[in-house]
């Protein structure tokens, strides 16, 4: 099974994925702390980030603490695609009785 | 690269696993410790520079001194108030610091700090024991950073190495210039005290 009928393509999909889920979660991260949590490269991580921004999903910020840093957050458009992706999942693992 | 087809079930899965990662928390709480460690620093020194003559830095302390006792309530409240943080932080992340657990760590961590100082005391002498105390816990640090005995995050265990490198060349440079008195305790208050609230800050603000 692969289910992906009707499920944004851009969030299904490993990395991006947890990149939403890991900003749904802490409201923001920095560009080294989602690095970390995620286990990626920085230039993947950056790739899918600039998807995900250009998509409208999430917004970058540059911080200046000690030194310059990007920080990402969810837009409130981004959190309403991520809980509808979460829906869907659910609705479709339901429909198909795999726990 | 994109990757392969992904089921739902795998999906919902791998969203739960990352979900579940509380690291900023973990960076907070670990720069939390830096501040709390540079204040029992700062107030060590501080207390030694507002009760004691200078002349009382040039040789050995009396441990009966009042002074000598107000320093001690420093770390003994450090220990206190990093475990119970750490057991705050067990709420939401597995840290694995019960109350006992975290009091023989800390308490571990004052006993080899010491017994590191005092094996630089003959070579110091007790004029510039702080210094030596500098070198003594830039070395505790650098085996904290490589040994990870509390599980620190990436980000922490490069504090932790940083910081160790700032006590360890602080104390270093201190005695290579031949500092006492309260120069030397000056000196070691900005790499052992300043430098941590520093660090923690940036952690606790940057994680």
């Amino acid at each position: 099974m692969t289910g992906d009928a009707d499920l944004d393509p851009l969030l299904h999909q490993p990395v991006r994925g947890r990149i939403m889920a890991y900003l749904y979660r802490n409201r923001q991260a920095r560009f080294a702390l989602l690095r970390d949590a995620l286990d990626v490269t920085p230039g993947n991580l950056q790739g899918h980030l600039a998807k995900l921004e250009s998509a409208g999903y999430v917004t970058s910020s540059r911080v200046l603490l000690a030194m310059f840093e990007t920080h990402y957050a969810l837009t409130p458009q981004g959190a309403e695609a991520f809980r509808a992706y979460v829906a869907r999942l659910r609705a479709l693992i339901e429909e198909s009785g795999v726990d | 690269m994109e990757a392969g087809p992904l089921s739902p079930p795998d999906a919902l899965r791998g969203l739960a696993e990352i979900a579940n990662r509380d690291d900023a928390l973990k960076a907070r709480t670990e720069g939390l410790t830096w501040v709390l460690w540079g204040f029992v620093n700062l107030g060590v020194a501080m207390t030694y520079l507002a009760l004691l003559p200078e002349e009382a830095f040039l040789g050995a302390p009396d441990l009966a001194s009042p002074a000598v006792l107000l320093v001690g309530l420093y770390p003994l409240t450090g220990i206190l108030a990093t475990v119970g943080l750490w057991r705050s932080a067990a709420l939401s992340f597995p840290t694995g610091m019960s109350f006992r657990r975290g009091l023989l760590f800390f308490t571990a961590f004052l006993v080899i700090v010491t017994v590191l100082s005092l094996g630089f005391l003959p070579f110091v002498g007790w004029e510039q024991g702080v210094l030596g105390k500098s070198v003594a816990v830039g070395l505790f640090l650098l085996g904290f950073g490589a040994l990870n005995p509390l599980g620190f995050t990436r980000s922490g265990r490069g504090s932790a190495f940083a910081l160790g490198a700032i006590a360890l060349l602080g104390g270093a440079a201190g005695l290579a210039a031949g500092l006492t008195g309260t120069a030397s305790v000056l000196l070691a208050t900005g790499t052992l005290g300043w430098a941590w609230v520093a660090v923690g800050l940036w952690a606790l603000y940057h994680g």
